[in-house]
């Protein structure tokens, strides 16, 4: 299928036509005769959502809540003030200086900031906020104090100066830009990868994704409109003063996210103009305004998850309904053709693994393998190790003794995201599965498997369009694999069980891996589903891929597994064939746990 | 110098008191309440209006206790149960939602935004080494203590402080052993709630009633829980006495531009050395 | 007499996984009942439901011959229900006294009384007594369990459960506990309703067998019952697919 034909590349060939034409008539609204005090609102309202769409990354789409954009405010329009007064009055160079300290004070502020996370990122960002007066009066020789600077020049543009109209152009195009960069990059494979993110880090990290380094990213560069709209905004009445920089701008700012859609790019825009329009705005509403937004944050956060984007999103699902181009959502999945393809297995080689909690041994000296082409299960009584063992190999523990190595890479002590980079892909005990369409949950999988950097896929480069033409390519044939070809576009979550595993399975093997590491993907499934696993994981083994089964279900242990390792008490009890272990007696009785036995052990066993 | 310590211990005191209540509530909701420094400033400001009106003292704490008890309800009620029974943390949004509408109620409410507090004690001066305090100085450092000391005591002796911090340990293993939660998270946001309007009268003759003091408040509480230990009330007596040291030493020699900042230096490398704050639980054995 | 425990057609699960389907038993007084099955049979589950932390979907429990339906956890304690939950969740930064007077959480017991029902608990396993100031957190697995069971025993419950009260214990004091579970029965005449993941153990103190798998109840019977171990082979091992 040739990329500039299909369907979704003359989408976004219309989008970007309709996105030119609204830029330009904006731009030029001053010229085709907006009012002066109308093209100043049109200003402000671009230069919150300039503010707001940074949180919407940092909180929306990267989930940490940060009260920083005020500072990251301020830091742009003192940039203007230094550079513009003191240096060069060049307003694209002003925008590359806010821009980069913007990107830097992200970084700096991120790296402790994100370490803390959660409820202590969101006050140290608010501490942050209070600091700006002091700062600025601190550095009064260059910010003008308390009382704020004025004499500001009008802007200048590679030596032209920009009378009023100019200044409403450039700042609707700056605005603008953000936004296509913005929309690029949270439609991309990276806002999915953020959206994994921020609904299981350790589904993440399972699949290769760097969990602080990718919210750093994200945090870094939600700085950066705030720090351009600051530099905008100095040049609006030439005069900067550090009130404008306060807590009320943080709750303004996280009411228009929160009311605007906080996970939306268009949102921004509703949220910003109600808010600068509404309570900014009048005078009798502005005595409760305050009220009005506090009202707003506990409702909102109380009932409206996604802002007027997600019930606007939720109408046109319903009107879709409604006129007969409902989304067809099959309950089930469609019989599998038995193919995987050719997949290059890893061995897996465990040797002596010991892992002590506290005072109890959890695994003593175990050792086994899995070769490319085989599938191992791995089984034993409740609390036998098998769980302890998989999170070692997969980096969530840390083995006290013993290696790990994925074909010839040691991976023992590595953190489970380089694990998976490794190569180790898993599914886990309960389905873990982010809410998002079948599709993008197996995409998901091939961050790490083919890497777009954050700028190629802002502006669209030709990688980022190589990458995800056989990254469809690559999903869509895993999909069919396991099944679920026609339910791509189906909301994930709302998939019964045993369709969610099988979809688990398509993450996993959309990944390349050499290791697949099922744990108890059996459990909950009626028996045609277990038949479809199982000609699933058979398709997996004869294209070559190594497989380590964690499993209950002895049955499905019999009908898949070349060998099975029995674990009891944290030890390997046998490694064996396995109609062979199930005659095995000494299975037997670990299974059942003969007490007469289980006593003539207290030798070594006892306190 | 004697009377910097003192003054900075009573400031820190502030911070003390509004740590407590923020203890209480994490104890048994694990929700940091955002608008607990918003109950001590509307505290203030009810205590103002009602010494206007000629009300005795006595009567005053009452009507503070209670405004506070049913204000803190309504907000778990409204604006923390129903968000924590779905998990995503948005009492994070909603309790500044809370904070933000005591603020903007105090505005609508009173025709000065800063208001001066008459003190409970005789309006005078102690001489001590290095300069002079107040009597309501000396009381606010008192209260603090004793009230630190007595949070501390609670959660160590009483059946409903050890309770407490069962809940927060396993929710689940209280509510098998008799534990009604619901009714609990209710109780101690209610305490919050009037202890944070309660100690307004003490603390509005150190700070003014000021609207924009309830998010320094609220913060600062905040930073200093952090650095002692969320949920150790010991923690938060130390630590919002150090606090409140700190800020005036750093104002004695570095000007007061300077105060913020190094309570915020101080509270970012604490929490990346010891990100369980100073007083923060040990971890038990795993087994 | 009504019998303490009766299970009526009840279903239970987490979100959208119905984990306990239809079960229903009858448990006789002064007994010791084993809940057996593989893991996730839904036998963990099970227990949650009738102590009120996970709800009952369809069907009905009768407990000492009223309904539980609709009763809060914390009340189903006061009406005599005992739960020791698996892997020991007393409270790790609590003393071990303090553990054991939590169990009497809201019965308002005088001093004199609190002393007795203490008491009691030491004579249970005098180990604790010798700890009862050391933090729960920093005894050993075994003394955990010890703690665990005493903790659910302090209200004297009419029914007590216990979720794996052996799993990771060392055999000397899988012995212990399993001598004072028995005195529990025998000499302070409570009904025990038992989970444990080892078969024979929990049939050599058991009166009688539930056995579930994939959340159904699949066979119920006296514990003596010579061909139960064939039976259990079956269900563990039994080729479905």
């Amino acid at each position: 299928m040739a990329i500039a034909d299909s369907p979704g590349a003359r989408r976004a060939g219309g989008l970007a036509a309709v996105w030119i034409v609204i830029t330009a008539l904006l731009a030029f609204s001053p010229e085709l005769g907006l009012a002066p005090s109308t093209s100043r609102q049109l200003v402000l309202v671009a230069l919150l959502s300039l503010v707001v769409s940074g949180l919407n990354l940092s909180f929306g789409y990267a989930g940490e809540l940060s009260f920083a954009q005020p500072a990251m405010y301020a830091v742009g329009a003192y940039t203007t003030v230094i550079v513009a007064m003191r240096w060069v009055n060049d307003i694209a160079l002003v925008l590359v200086v806010a821009a980069a300290a913007g990107l830097l004070l992200g970084l700096v502020t991120g790296i402790p900031g994100l370490r803390l996370g959660g409820w202590m990122l969101a006050i140290a960002s608010l501490y942050l906020v209070l600091l700006v007066p002091d700062i600025v009066s601190v550095a009064k020789a260059w910010t003008g104090g308390h009382q704020g600077i004025g004499g500001i020049p009008l802007p200048q543009l590679f030596g032209v100066e920009l009378d009023n109209n100019g200044y409403v152009a450039l700042v609707v195009v700056v605005t603008s830009a953000w936004f296509a960069c913005f929309r690029n990059l949270v439609k991309s494979r990276a806002g999915k990868t953020l959206s994994v993110l921020r609904q299981s880090p350790v589904l993440a990290s399972s699949l290769g994704i760097s969990v602080f380094s990718t919210k750093l990213k994200a945090y870094a560069i939600s700085g950066l409109p705030a720090t351009m709209a600051g530099a905008l905004f100095a040049y609006l009445d030439g005069f900067v003063a550090p009130d404008t920089f306060g807590v009320e701008l943080a709750i303004v700012v996280l009411a228009a996210s929160i009311l605007g859609g906080a996970r939306s790019v268009y949102g921004v825009f509703v949220g910003a103009a109600l808010l600068q329009l509404g309570p900014m705005q009048s005078n009798t509403f502005g005595d409760y305004a305050f009220v009005a937004y506090g009202v707003f944050l506990i409702i909102a956060g109380v009932a409206l998850q996604r802002g007027i984007s997600g019930l606007a999103a939720d109408l046109a699902g319903k009107v879709r309904a409604r006129f007969g181009q409902a989304v067809v959502r099959p309950a089930t999945h469609t019989a599998a053709p038995a193919d995987a393809g050719r997949i290059t297995g890893k061995q897996l080689t465990v040797s002596g693994i010991s892992k002590r909690f506290g005072g109890v041994t959890a695994l003593d000296d175990v050792s086994f393998s899995v070769q490319p082409g085989e599938v191992v299960a791995l089984i034993g009584p409740n609390g036998s190790g098998k769980t302890t063992l998989l999170n070692i190999v997969s980096g969530y523990y840390r083995a006290d003794r013993g290696t790990v190595h994925v074909g010839t890479t040691e991976t023992t002590g590595l953190p489970p995201h380089k694990i998976a980079r490794a190569g180790v892909a898993r599914t886990f005990q309960t389905p873990s599965i982010p809410a998002m369409s079948v599709r993008d949950v197996v995409e998901s999988a091939r961050t790490e498997v083919t890497r777009v950097s954050i700028v190629e896929a802002m502006l669209r480069l030709p990688r980022h369009r190589r990458v995800a033409a056989t990254d469809s390519g690559k999903v869509a044939s895993v999909l069919s694999t396991v099944g679920l070809g026609d339910l791509a576009n189906a909301d994930a979550q709302t998939l019964p069980l045993g369709t969610r595993r099988m979809l688990e399975l398509a993450r996993s093997l959309a990944a390349e891996p050499g290791v697949l590491l099922l744990d108890e993907v059996a459990s909950g499934l009626d028996d045609d589903e277990l038949d479809e696993l199982s000609r699933v994981i058979r398709a997996v083994r004869d294209g070559g891929g190594s497989v380590l089964l964690v499993e209950h279900n002895f049955a499905l242990v019999r009908a898949l597994a070349d060998r099975v390792v029995v674990l009891s008490q944290g030890r390997v009890v046998v490694v064996e064939a396995p109609d062979v272990v199930a005659q095995h007696p000494e299975v037997l009785e670990h299974y059942l746990g003969e007490p007469a036995t289980a006593a003539s052990r207290a030798g070594t066993g006892g306190k | 110098m004697i009377a910097t310590l003192l003054s900075g211990l009573a400031l820190g005191g502030v911070y003390t008191l509004v740590a407590i209540g923020y203890n209480v509530v994490w104890l048994t909701t694990r929700a940091v309440n955002f608008a607990q420094g918003g109950f001590v400033v509307a505290g203030m400001f009810v205590t103002v209006t009602l010494y206007h009106r000629g009300v005795p003292v006595a009567l005053i704490f009452l009507i503070l206790a209670a405004a506070g008890a049913v204000l803190a309800a309504v907000e778990y009620s409204v604006g923390v149960r129903p968000v924590q029974r779905r998990g995503d943390h948005a009492e994070l949004v909603t309790t500044v939602g809370a904070l933000t509408v005591i603020q903007g109620v105090i505005l609508l409410l009173v025709s000065q935004d800063v208001q001066r507090v008459k003190s409970l004690f005789p309006e005078t001066f102690l001489d001590v080494p290095g300069g002079r305090i107040t009597p309501a100085e000396l009381a606010l450092i008192i209260l603090a203590v004793v009230a630190g000391l007595g949070a501390h005591a609670w959660t160590r002796h009483t059946r409903s402080g050890l309770a407490a911090r069962g809940v927060s340990e396993d929710r689940e293993t209280a509510m098998v052993l008799g534990v009604n939660t619901t009714r609990f998270s209710y109780l101690t946001f209610a305490a919050s709630g009037a202890l944070g309007f309660a100690v307004a009268p003490f603390v509005g003759p150190k700070v003014f009633a000021v609207v924009a003091m309830a998010t320094v408040l609220s913060i600062k509480g905040f930073v200093v829980l952090a650095v002692g230990g969320l949920g150790n009330n010991l923690g938060a007596l130390i630590g919002g006495l150090g606090v409140g040291f700190l800020e005036l030493i750093v104002a004695w020699q570095f000007g007061t531009a300077w105060q913020n900042t190094a309570v915020f230096a101080v509270f970012i490398v604490v929490m990346l050395v010891r990100p369980r704050g100073i007083f923060g639980e040990v971890k038990e054995r795993t087994v | 007499m009504t019998e303490p425990l009766e299970l009526d057609g009840v279903h239970s699960g987490y979100g959208d996984l119905l984990v306990v389907r239809d079960v229903s038993f009858t448990i006789r007084q002064s007994s010791i009942t084993a809940l057996l099955g593989r893991n996730g049979a839904g036998k963990t589950t099970l227990l949650r439901t009738i102590a009120g932390l996970n709800e009952i979907r369809r069907g009905d429990i009768r407990f000492r011959g009223r309904s539980l339906r609709g009763q809060p956890p914390y009340r189903r304690k006061f009406r005599g229900l005992g739960f020791a939950q698996e892997n020991k969740r007393i409270f790790k930064r609590l003393t071990v006294e303090q553990n054991l007077v939590f169990g009497l959480y809201g019965l308002r017991l005088n001093r004199l009384a609190t002393a007795a029902r203490l008491t009691e608990a030491y004579n249970r396993f005098p180990v604790l007594a010798d700890k009862k100031s050391q933090l729960a957190g920093f005894l050993s697995g075994g003394q955990q369990q010890m703690l665990a069971i005493s903790q659910a025993l302090m209200s004297r419950p009419a029914l007590l459960m216990l979720d794996e009260p052996f799993s990771g214990l060392a055999p000397s004091i899988v012995h212990e506990v399993m001598r004072t579970v028995r005195q529990i029965r025998d000499e302070e005449k409570r009904t025990i309703l038992l989970v444990e993941q080892a078969v024979d153990l929990a049939l050599s103190m058991a009166d009688s067998v539930l056995l579930l798998d994939v959340g159904k109840l699949v066979h119920t019977g006296p514990a003596s019952d010579p061909g139960l171990r064939k039976i259990v082979e079956q269900v563990y091992f039994g080729a479905r697919l």
